[in-house]
């Protein structure tokens, strides 16, 4: 009850909060059409200037101005008449202005048309694009791996809780098969200074989830699947700030601002602080203690406890600094950005919850990058070139180098003889990597219905290190030999439509090569001279997409692309100790096929409904999986195949005025394929069905207060499923440790807006049956858990 | 009337003694499911087990299976690697994955169950069972010690020092390929090292079960073995009806050193030095590129069966010739010094066909081919055991993966059954103690 009345309290001095002593003129209202309803998404202006801003989805509009004296509103809409509204600005002034719009009919084959954001638009591409806006969720202590949940076919998992490793499986592919990007570049070139789970969600606009076929201006090489994160790209000034802090001491601060310099110069920064203990407790762990015998034998013996972690602190902070230059002759758009990060990440356990957790292996991990953005328009905006290119060094320092052994209690019952916790022997590595990414794309234009668009990606990543435990064993140390990797994607995709935009076609190719090099090392103890072995590959792939519009409310889809996914560096060249090399892998092929039908309308401005069902065959050849070689060592190889078929099925509805309802629907199966003893079985670690149901509801001005209220509750399903191959067996009669039980997850949350839009506050409850969810391997996620967050937003002044 | 409540009482006399009788049975049966339950686990039948993908799938069977034993759809296991059976039960390191060691027993309805268990900070390496009460491992948790636990109980009682035994540069973990009983005497098998420093020829640790005491060492340095290692596979006998203890070397891939047979005389603790048996010199003198064999166990009566290295493939055999040297041995020796030439020859041994099941006589040092049974792997599964008096011993290979059985004395051999759904890893008669 405590908590309530704090809030309140909160909510009261806020409301107190007035346009008293201001230098400013406040300008707000709601924009309706002539039935009455909002109008989303409308621009609100003072006449000749950009100052202004959008309606929300209610309509309102508020914003300030520093102007004094008498100015036009202009308030426009596609599909509407531009309304004019005269008034007179003062400082300390509030104006109210209510406006109707009047709607014109374009008629075009008898269909109204009417505007539609640049996500919907994503949506209705021949292939399939899921774009997830994280507005409304800003407001919220949630991060990017809980934005995804939502989507149909996506599952994130986890090794632990903020920071942790993640693991995203996308329509029945998993691990290295998903790309992930951050602005359109692989996430790792940020050398894992930033990743899907410590990303602030303030930080991103929005979530593009690629399913079946990436574009040739975003995709690497990918399996079939990508996920880009597009970060906050603004134009106004503004500045933005928001801190959270929750259960397991956690805390997350983000700092965002833009500054528009004159017409051609704008800076802006951004970035983030996380910090979190990731203390939560799992149950039924087993815990080891030790017994000592009279003779002094001593010998570790277990217990069942509820185990709080200990040792799997996160920190992680990024600073993205960028100057954008407009309209300067060579350039339509140029920007130079640059970008520090760093984390701190304390390592708990292995893939599996052993009696025996890690209680010191930690890492660091230092990234500084640059970046260059030029884009240009040519011939008369036929042409449009974009070009970006980045370099980036990552400083990763592993350390696990004790004699300790912890139980779950955190107490040290004993040494181990290693000298590591999860090595094979003791690691002090600092391991650097210097990368440099291009990327060129041209579009053309040969006329409104063909498009040809041809993109060039460039990646050389140069891996070094060096670990004083080799010296100190008197052996040569191989980090100290430079590994390097070059990669080069070459795509080309033509893009037509036909008969009046029914038709929408995509024609798409792709050429992939690599050379990898590295130090030949089997035996490091009696070399002399390290040769230098080189591995080059290339390969085709390509596909095509294919779009019909039966009304502008409903449309089919479908699309085929052979992709393609290059070995790393490790599967080529082993790890110089457990994992021999095998210079002639092949790199993974899927032949992805996907088709879906869409509906969506508004019925007004207030009442929407959309659904998709969509279907998808994936056939995976080639996959690179570890196999024993000789008695005691690995290598990687291309051993399995593949096939899986699944469906999809999401819906999105406003049945009434602020009420709205999603629902996510995924079915897949996922069998091995290979010839031999595991044909049929089921691949591991997957679930075959997963659902996910969030229903939201509005409050606007909460109990005639000037607070609007949003209430949010999220229901998550996973369906049992194992986490080893278990062949043809039926789930009830499997072994239960090797089986994730059926997960049922509940989370809601609860925003407060105050009606200038500056300050928002949101309340999150986690997990709040207290189920038990589980995560990678079975590892135990939190129970109930909170979060916190106040934002504050500074809108452009002047 | 007298005869009426007669009839009366005779009906509740007997639907009471029927009441009674009920409760007293219901009685019974509880205290059949509540007190301690009498031990219905099997004390017979055969557990045939192979591996799909990263976990273990087994199958029990009441008597010895015919036709084609499909596994897929067995129990599966995260780990199960069983190295020893006793008294019915199979131990194993831990199922679930984690560091220690599995008892399983089979239950009346066939299952497998985890029956008791000993946790450990770090992998066991080697166990093995003496008697019902006494069992030795070595894990990586204390490499310089034997463990003693009680193989009922699951209990840890005791351990023995043998840091005496460790020669510098020894392999830290796995320091044991197997450890031998005979009595109250264990052997630790020593694992040689690349580098030809630590126990750089055939090294035993001796120590003694009853006094916890290491008594010493056992090693022959002449010729050398090293290079291949694992000869711990189940259904391994090392001991004769006489006492004598036999443990086969395997031998060495590019170095012309022969898989041999090494003696311990009974009552003797030392290697028999003046014993010189190797079975791959007599079956196929012209193989020094890869003169392998293991599978060993002693069957007795002067007999014991392993599955020797035949012949090479011809592409290994190029590569070698390719190499520098005027001599064969300098052409080997230029292969241990190339390691990706290797690496290449390695693979190929590693997927050739060419090793075949044979009986030794350990007395006369004579090498017989069983016929019956196809060539496979050297490095493919090579488990036994035995049932009536025959030997069965595995096969896998790119046509077949399947049990044989031969008759000792009588080095023919007959399909026992085929084995489908798992790659192949042991059978185990849980009727001997192995």
């Amino acid at each position: 009850m405590h908590w309530k009345g704090l809030v309140l309290l909160v909510f009261g001095i806020i409301c107190q909060k007035g346009l008293a002593s201001t230098s400013y003129c406040q300008i707000e209202g709601r924009v309706t059409d002539e039935k009455g309803a909002s109008v989303p998404f409308a621009s609100v202006l003072i006449e000749n200037t950009s100052i202004g801003t959008v309606t929300d989805e209610h309509g309102k509009f508020s914003f300030k101005t520093t102007k004094t004296g008498r100015y036009s509103i202009i308030i426009s809409y596609l599909g509407y008449e531009i309304q004019k509204k005269p008034v007179t600005l003062e400082q300390g002034k509030l104006i109210q202005l209510d406006i109707t719009l009047q709607s014109i009919h374009t008629y075009l084959d008898e269909v109204v048309v009417q505007g539609k954001s640049e996500e919907q638009l994503k949506r209705e591409e021949p292939i399939k694009i899921e774009v997830l806006t994280t507005k409304k969720l800003q407001s919220q202590s949630v991060d990017l791996s809980q934005v995804l949940k939502q989507t149909t076919g996506v599952i994130i998992r986890q090794m632990g809780g903020l920071g942790s490793e993640t693991n995203i499986s996308l329509n029945g592919l998993t691990g290295h098969a998903v790309r992930i990007y951050y602005d359109g570049i692989p996430l790792d070139v940020y050398g894992g200074g930033i990743q899907i789970n410590n990303l602030p969600v303030d930080a991103i606009e929005k979530v593009e989830v690629y399913k079946g076929v990436m574009p040739v201006g975003i995709g690497t090489d990918a399996l079939g699947g990508g996920v880009n994160l597009v970060p906050y790209k603004t134009t106004n000034d503004h500045v933005r700030a928001a801190y959270s802090f929750g259960s397991f001491n956690t805390h997350k601060a983000n700092l965002s601002g833009h500054k528009n310099i004159g017409e051609k110069l704008s800076v802006s920064a951004m970035g983030f602080y996380n910090y979190s203990d990731n203390n939560y407790v799992m149950r039924s762990i087993r815990s080891g203690y030790i017994n000592t015998l009279d003779d002094g034998t001593q010998f570790l013996k277990e217990e069942i406890i509820d185990a709080e972690r200990f040792h799997s602190t996160h920190s992680s902070g990024f600073i993205n600094l960028s100057a954008r230059f407009k309209k300067i002759g060579i350039a339509d758009q140029l920007t130079i950005s640059g970008v520090f990060s760093e984390r701190y990440d304390e390592l708990q356990h292995g893939l599996k919850i052993q009696s025996i957790p890690y209680g010191e292996a930690h890492g660091y991990n230092t990234n500084v990058s640059t970046r260059l953005d030029y884009r240009k328009t040519l011939w008369q905006d036929k042409a449009l070139i974009r070009y970006y290119g980045i370099y980036a060094y990552s400083l990763k320092k592993d350390r696990d180098s004790t004699t300790n052994i912890y139980n779950w209690s955190g107490q040290i019952i004993g040494q181990n003889n290693e000298g590591a916790e999860y090595n094979p022997i003791p690691t002090l590595r600092d391991g650097v990597t210097n990368g440099t990414v291009h990327r060129i794309t041209a579009n053309y234009k040969f006329m409104e219905t063909l498009k040809l668009t041809v993109s060039d990606y460039y990646r050389f990543t140069e891996v070094k290190g060096e670990d004083p435990i080799y010296e100190a064993r008197g052996k040569i140390d191989p980090n100290t030999f430079p590994s390097y990797l070059k990669r080069n994607i070459l795509g080309a995709e033509l893009k037509t439509k036909f008969f009046n935009n029914t038709i929408t076609a995509l024609l798409i190719y792709k050429h992939y090569s690599y050379i990898s090099e590295a130090a030949q090392l089997l035996n490091i103890e009696n070399l002399d001279n390290v040769p230098i072995r080189e591995v080059t590959e290339n390969n085709h792939g390509g596909g095509f997409a294919l779009k019909y519009k039966f009304t502008p409310s409903f449309f089919v889809r479908g699309s085929y692309e052979q992709a393609t996914r290059l070995p790393r560096g490790t599967e080529i060249f082993g790890n110089y100790n457990t994992i021999v090399p095998n210079y002639f892998i092949q790199p993974e092929k899927s032949n992805n096929w996907n088709v879906g039908i869409n509906y969506s309308k508004a019925y007004s401005n207030s009442k929407f409904f959309s659904a998709q069902l969509e279907g998808f065959i994936r056939n995976q050849k080639d996959l690179i999986r570890t196999v024993v070689f000789g008695t005691e060592q690995l290598r990687f190889v291309n051993e399995a195949n593949v096939d899986g078929i699944g469906a999809e099925f999401s819906s999105r509805f406003t049945p009434i005025k602020d009420l709205d309802v999603m629902v996510n629907l995924t079915k897949q199966s996922n069998t091995i394929s290979t010839p031999g003893d595991d044909y049929g079985a089921r691949v591991p670690n997957l679930a075959g069905f997963y659902t996910n149901t969030k229903v939201t509801y509005n409050f606007t001005r909460f109990f005639d207060s000037e607070i609007d209220l949003k209430f949010d509750v999220s229901y998550f399903y996973i369906d049992r499923f194992t986490i080893t191959t278990n062949g043809f067996r039926d789930l009830d009669d499997a072994n239960p440790d090797n089986i994730v039980p059926r997960q049922n997850l509940l989370n809601t949350g609860l925003v407060f807006t105050h009606p200038d839009k500056k300050i928002i506050i949101g309340f999150t409850v986690n997990n709040v049956l207290n189920s038990l969810i589980y995560d990678n391997f079975r590892i135990p996620r939190p129970g109930i858990h909170y979060a916190l967050k106040m934002s504050y937003n500074l809108n452009k002044y002047e | 009337m007298r005869k009426i409540n007669k009839i009366k009482w005779l009906a509740k006399v007997m639907l009471l003694s029927a009441l009674t009788v009920c409760f007293m049975v219901s009685c019974e049966q509880d205290d059949d499911d509540n007190g301690n339950p009498e031990n219905k686990d099997k004390t017979s039948g055969f557990v045939i087990s192979g591996t799909k993908g990263e976990s273990g799938s087994v199958k029990y069977f009441e008597e010895i299976p015919t036709g084609t034993v499909d596994l897929s759809d067995g129990q599966d296991f995260i780990t199960y690697l069983p190295r020893d059976v006793y008294n019915h039960n199979i131990y194993t390191p831990r199922i679930d994955g984690t560091f220690g060691m599995s008892q399983l027993a089979v239950d009346q309805d066939g299952k497998l169950y985890e029956k008791g268990y000993i946790p450990t900070t770090d992998w066991i390496s080697r166990f093995t069972i003496k008697d019902e009460n006494t069992g030795v491992f070595h894990g990586n948790a204390e490499l310089n010690e034997f463990v003693i636990f009680d193989a009922t109980t699951m209990e840890i009682t005791g351990s023995i020092d043998i840091s005496g035994a460790v020669e510098p540069n020894a392999p830290e973990e796995s320091r044991y390929q197997d450890l031998v009983l005979r009595g109250d005497d264990v052997f630790g098998i020593a694992r040689p090292t690349n580098s030809g420093t630590g126990y750089s020829g055939f090294f035993l640790h001796h120590a003694n079960i009853a006094s916890k005491s290491y008594v010493g060492k056992l090693s022959r340095s002449a010729p050398l073995s090293g290079g291949i290692t694992p000869n711990y596979e189940f259904g391994q006998q090392y001991a004769d009806d006489n006492g004598d203890i036999y443990i086969l070397d395997g031998g060495s891939i590019g170095t012309g050193i022969y898989a041999r047979v090494h003696k311990i005389t009974s009552g003797n603790n030392t290697l028999d030095t003046t014993y010189d048996f190797q079975p791959g010199a007599i079956l196929a003198p012209s193989n020094i590129l890869f003169p392998h064999a293991r599978g060993f166990r002693v069957i007795g009566n002067g007999l014991a069966i392993a599955k020797v290295n035949k012949d090479v493939p011809q592409e290994a055999v190029d590569i070698v010739n390719d190499m520098p040297g005027e001599t064969y041995q300098e052409k080997l020796q230029a292969l241990q010094a190339n390691d990706e030439k290797l690496n290449q020859v390695l693979g190929l041994l590693f997927a050739a066909e060419t090793a075949v099941w044979c009986e030794l006589d350990l007395t006369a040092k004579k090498v017989t081919e069983i016929t019956g049974a196809p060539a496979t792997g050297s490095y493919s599964v090579s488990t036994t055991f035995e049932h009536k008096g025959d030997i069965y011993f595995s096969v896998a290979s790119s046509t077949e993966v399947a049990y044989y059985k031969y008759t000792p004395g009588t080095p023919s051999a007959s399909k026992a059954f085929d084995v489908t759904g798992a790659e192949l890893l042991n059978c185990i008669n849980i009727a001997n103690n192995n």
